[in-house]
């Protein structure tokens, strides 16, 4: 049995898992009570389904619930095509010194920490002395509060990530260009195939088992947002798009210091993540030989 | 393929990149300035591209405590050894979940994705941490992140993107498992590994919270946290009073600009070196032979 | 934060951050050293002064409670220091943004003969890290805490009471009897004191209303005294300078609807009202509606920045210094004038010579006289110390803590060493050194757990001119007493009260914040909507919580009942 050389092979990373994922899991139990460090996780009261009642009951259950998944899904719908496309147009530049420029300079924004990306955001968009709303005035446009209006909120949101993440999301589909043989060019070269089809007949298909599960991975994500970011950015004038699940869990917490009711939400949004990965792949499994598992 | 004269096409590409990067640069530029200003002239709002009264104050403010030197070298001796860990470990888990006629295959992915959505939280996980002895060991920092589902299922993808007649061959040679792993795959994957080693190296230059909460010891503190201290004090004193900025003499802008910069500089150092393996296609078919 | 009774949020951070600022003294380094502490040991039997309580309270300064021996009645040390063999103990704190490694800490450790191994948690993170330490039960001797904290943990016995060790402590009860909410901070229902909250020497300036002078009389216009002047004056201000932002905020919406809710005596959570005697919550009442239809009022004649909700900090004080900023309801002086660079009118006057901001009383409303938010001297329980159980070294700690609270360590760790950092002139501390030296060794930063700040060491980093500002604010205070004070003792809830109150005071106040831009920028008005506002608000349920907080309240003793006015200013 060859299995065994290939059981031997991952028994190390499977014991890290093992005791730094699986070991701790009993801490789930805590959704389940009110959870008081003296009793501890086995012995604090236990409450059943109290706080994921408490969720549903809330009168603004419903909007941060749509406001969380319409924000990943837009985000998503932005934010994942960005790098593939950076990445192609970038497959497409013969100077080996131009490209590497541009792929550092795309890069650089990954490190600007999220306080001095909102921070510059409000003085770029500000409505009393912004450099777009100059642009806007000049044009012969009105000034728009942009942080103050809730229609606003998600390009915002959506449009700094894009900025900060297109080259660092890049990285991974230049990886994966760098895995296509380049033979394959060269013989559609000499059969007079013109740059598109190169594009999709040999470039696409390349990248794609990496884009579909990256996608399929992503759509486990569609329940987190970038929270740090959400409350610098928000306001109460903006609460009807901004206000997210996990800000207002935040707010929740500002009363009291209880685990317990994060944990719940936390485990249902797993939960539900769960289930939409899972339904990913299988789509995938079925339209394509992509899957995760 | 450098036969094609420079088209139509290749202007529009060209010219996209170009405005991308402007848009990219000139808030970068800002940010570099505003580091590099007087904090009065910054809080004037003279600065607009270029520093003004050019100085290096918040610079001072950032290395001034022997603190930093210490972290510094912390945060280079975590991200290396992290980044060996998460490759090696990474790796040698996905390896066989590539191989389709791999028994284990599917249960162990699944075991491994599970992991991607739940878990114990910060308390069970402290005390497991603790009750290994990790505790102010360097190691905390390395290990428990090593094998993220994440990663593996990247990798993965990317060996099951290798041909598979090429193992194939090697298998047939008589090569085992390991053998084929280090000979065939590993080559092969080196643009692979180069991206995920500089996404280990940046995840875990710029994590603070593992540091926050399994190192005491003062003198085991990585960079980020560290700048950590200095920016979030900033902002603490801006929330309720000036007071304290007003006592260490700068302006938080400039100490937060300049925070970043710091924190950014090596990064940017190790990127080419990183670059050139995925900037460059591999030559696949002369492998094959 | 700790606060029980809601305020504006962000009065509430600025507040306690103003105490943090300031309520965090640094204890280490010592000054005149070795000797004046042989003379303690020797002298071991306190000469009682007469600690006599109130008045020396909100009499003079700081110095007489502080006086290092002066204890209360028959409270005595029970060890001198430096200890006569090396204690070495393990304290984990806020570092407050610097680590314990600088001459000021070198000084500390000369002095009481103590070393601490620090575990400092960044000041923003830590109360992840002590919640975590509490919870796995692996506690250092002495740890940073907080008041609800406490009460969540005290009941398992981790914590050492302070009120068994008072009567070795002369200094501490020296402290409260001039600050007695050092002991209503943190003191449970059963009398036992399981944490110190951090405090200062004395209280601080209130907040004040601010205006551009020069302005002002450049145009003629005398200062307001009424609402409806200053709504004149801006007005014809606006007109004349209509690039201006006569009002501008920062913190959020919140912030300006706190410091406009002082004015009208009331804040928009709940509160302890002083006219009916009782917790309020302000939404309900008529004083809040006339706060939120004076804004509406301003907003909607452009005198207020429209980006009031959104503003950051550092576009707050481009707007200031720029000169765009007429008028301030309530604000710090602190960064009016100071030593440093990033004064506000210091760079103001660069763009403009004239440029001059001043403080001003409050302006009187349809309901009277406006408030100003006092800052207590005390950090009301939201940073405190407290002493492991289990440590094997209680009574050094206790004796340590208590030694902390002499002048001789105030002295220490506020200024350093007399001749060296700073000097007496006139009875008057003044620095020797600047204050990037300060930053340097260690006497800047005020970390962690060593209590309490010299608020004169903190105003030696104004200028002449912020302080003469801040004193005359204070003894307006005394004259006028136009404070909004905190109550006497927090309303504190049981868990299951805690979750009770999450659970329906946070739609509650989401709905709320989100009605009052409505209202404030006129989007819905005062007259028709009102109304169903404060309805949507009933229906929500939030009399149960009102009724929690009255029913607490009423069940206080007699003197545990009112407002703390012991400032000590």
């Amino acid at each position: 049995m060859r299995d065994r050389e290939l059981y031997a092979m991952c028994l190390a990373p499977l014991v890290m898992v093992v005791v730094f994922r699986y070991l701790p899991i009993y801490g789930i139990v805590m959704a389940f009570e009110r959870y008081t460090p003296s009793k501890g996780f086995f012995h604090s009261e236990f409450v059943g389904l109290k706080y994921f009642i408490q969720f549903f009951r809330d009168p603004f259950c419903f909007r941060i619930i749509k406001n969380t998944v319409l924000l990943s899904l837009y985000s998503l719908l932005w934010t994942f095509p960005a790098p593939i496309l950076l990445a192609l147009l970038l497959n497409e530049v013969r100077h080996a010194r131009y490209k590497k420029l541009v792929q550092t300079v795309t890069y650089l924004p990954h490190f600007i920490s999220v306080v001095i990306l909102v921070g510059l955001m409000k003085e770029l968009f500000s409505s009393v002395d912004g450099i777009v709303n100059r642009l806007i005035v000049a044009l012969g446009g009105s000034a728009v509060n942009f942080f103050s209006e809730p229609g606003w909120f998600r390009s915002l949101y959506i449009g700094s990530s894009l900025w900060q993440g297109v080259g660092y999301g890049s990285i991974i589909y230049l990886a994966a260009l760098a895995g296509i043989d380049m033979e394959q060019y060269e013989a559609a070269r000499i059969d007079g195939a013109n740059r598109l089809q190169k594009i999709l007949y040999i470039t696409l298909p390349g990248i794609m088992p990496t884009t579909v599960i990256l996608l399929i991975m992503r759509m486990g994500s569609l329940f987190s947002n970038d929270f740090q970011k959400i409350l610098l950015m928000y306001s109460p004038a903006t609460y009807s798009t901004a206000d997210v699940i996990s800000t207002y869990t935040y707010r929740y917490g500002l009363e009291n210091s209880n685990y317990s009711y994060a944990a719940a939400i936390g485990l249902m949004l797993s939960v539900i993540s769960f289930v939409f990965v899972w339904g990913a792949n299988a789509f995938s499994k079925k339209v394509s030989e992509n899957s995760l598992w | 393929m450098k036969k094609n004269r420079f088209g139509f096409g290749d202007i529009v590409i060209y010219g996209v990149l170009l405005a991308l990067m402007l848009v990219i640069l000139f808030p970068m530029i800002y940010i570099v300035s505003i580091s590099f200003s007087d904090t009065g002239a910054v809080s004037r709002g003279e600065v607009v591209l270029l520093p003004v009264e050019f100085n290096i104050d918040a610079y001072k403010y950032v290395f001034r405590d022997a603190r930093f030197g210490r972290a510094y070298a912390n945060s280079i001796f975590y991200a290396a050894g992290s980044t060996v860990a998460s490759v090696l470990l990474t790796g040698l888990m996905a390896y066989p979940l590539s191989v389709d006629s791999f028994s284990g295959r599917r249960p162990l992915t699944i075991v491994l994705m599970i992991t991607m959505f739940f878990g114990g939280g910060m308390i069970p996980t402290y005390m497991v941490i603790k009750n290994l002895g990790l505790l102010d060991n360097p190691l905390v920092m390395m290990l428990p992140g090593a094998v993220s589902a994440y990663n593996v299922i990247i990798y993965r993808t990317f060996f099951q993107n290798i041909p598979a007649a090429l193992r194939e061959a090697a298998y047939i040679d008589g090569a085992g498992h390991f053998k084929i792993f280090w000979k065939v795959i590993v080559p092969l994957s080196k643009p692979l590994l180069a991206t995920m080693s500089l996404f280990a190296i940046v995840g875990s230059w710029n994590s603070y919270f593992d540091a926050l909460i399994y190192l005491n010891d003062s003198k085991m503190q990585p960079l980020s946290l560290y700048l950590r201290q200095l920016i979030v004090n900033m902002d603490m004193s801006s929330q309720g009073m000036r007071d304290i900025m007003v006592q260490i003499n700068v302006n938080p802008r400039t100490i937060r600009a300049a925070t970043m910069i710091v924190a950014m500089l090596p990064i940017m150092c190790v990127y080419p070196f990183l670059q050139k393996y995925f900037a460059s296609g591999v030559m696949i078919g002369s492998v094959k032979g | 934060m700790k606060r029980k009774h809601v305020k504006a949020m962000a009065l509430l951070t600025a507040g306690a951050m103003a105490l943090l600022a300031t309520g965090c003294g640094d204890a280490q380094g010592s000054e005149s050293a070795p000797e004046s502490k042989q003379e303690e040991t020797g002298g071991e039997a306190e000469s009682p002064e007469e600690p006599s309580s109130e008045e020396e309270g909100t009499g003079d300064a700081s110095s007489e409670a502080g006086e290092s021996t002066e204890s209360g009645d028959d409270a005595q040390a029970a060890y001198t220091f430096p200890l006569a063999e090396p204690l070495e103990i393990t304290a984990l704190s806020a570092d407050f943004g610097r680590d314990k490694t600088q001459w000021a800490d070198e000084q500390y450790e000369k002095y009481t003969n103590v070393k601490i191994d620090w575990t400092l948690a960044p000041t923003s993170d830590v109360w992840t890290v002590v919640n975590l330490k509490l919870n796995s039960g692996e506690l250092p001797d002495m740890i940073l805490v907080n008041k609800t904290l406490v009460d969540q943990f005290a009941g398992e016995g981790l914590f050492v009471d302070f009120m068994d060790y008072i009567d070795k402590m002369p200094n501490l009860k020296a402290w409260m009897e001039k600050i007695p909410a050092i002991y209503y901070d943190t003191v449970d229902s059963e009398g036992h004191l399981y944490c110190l909250t951090n405090f200062n020497t004395r209280g601080q300036a209130p907040i004040m209303s601010l205006y551009r002078k020069d302005i002002f009389e450049k145009e003629n216009i005398p200062v307001p005294t009424t609402i409806d002047e200053l709504y004149d004056a801006l007005v014809t201000l606006k007109e004349k300078y209509p690039d201006s932002i006569p009002i501008s905020n920062r913190w959020g919406a919140s912030n300006l609807i706190g410091v406009v809710g002082n004015l009208y005596q009331c804040t928009s959570g709940f509160y302890l009202d002083a006219d009916t005697g009782t917790y309020e919550y302000g939404a309900m009442t008529d004083k809040f509606k006339a706060a939120i239809a004076t804004l509406q009022k301003f907003y909607v004649a452009d005198l207020i920045d429209p980006e009031f909700a959104t503003v950051s900090d550092d576009q707050y004080i481009d707007r200031v210094v720029s000169g765009k900023v007429f008028f301030w309801f309530g604000e710090y002086t602190g960064a009016l004038y100071t030593e440093s660079k990033g004064d506000w009118v210091g760079n103001g006057k660069k763009n403009d010579p004239d440029f001059e901001i001043d403080a001003m009383p409050f302006v009187e409303t349809e309901i009277g006289q406006g408030q100003s938010w006092v800052q207590a001297p005390t950090g009301r329980g939201a940073w405190s110390t407290a002493v492991s159980a289990k440590s094997e070294h209680i009574d050094e700690i206790m004796a340590l803590i208590d030694y902390q609270l002499s002048q001789e360590m105030i002295d220490l760790v506020n200024w350093g060493v007399e001749g060296e950092t700073y000097e007496v002139v006139d009875g008057e501390k003044k620095w020797l050194i600047e204050p990037e030296e300060r930053t340097e060794k260690g006497l800047d930063a005020r970390t962690g757990m060593w209590i309490p700040i010299d608020q004169d060491c903190y105003d030696a980093s104004l200028n002449d001119r912020s302080k003469q500002i801040i004193w005359d604010a204070n003894d307006r205070l005394k004259a006028e007493d136009f404070g909004r004070y905190d109550p006497k003792m927090a309303i504190l809830f049981t868990e299951e009260e805690q979750e009770r109150k999450s659970e329906v005071m946070t739609p509650i106040k989401t709905y709320m914040e989100e009605e009052l831009m409505n209202f404030i920028t006129g989007k819905k008005n005062m007259e028709g909507d009102w109304e169903a506002f404060k309805q949507q608000i009933t229906d929500m349920g939030y009399e149960e919580i009102l009724q929690i907080y009255r029913d607490k309240y009423d069940a206080l003793p007699e003197d545990q009942k009112g407002f703390d006015k012991e400032l000590g200013l």
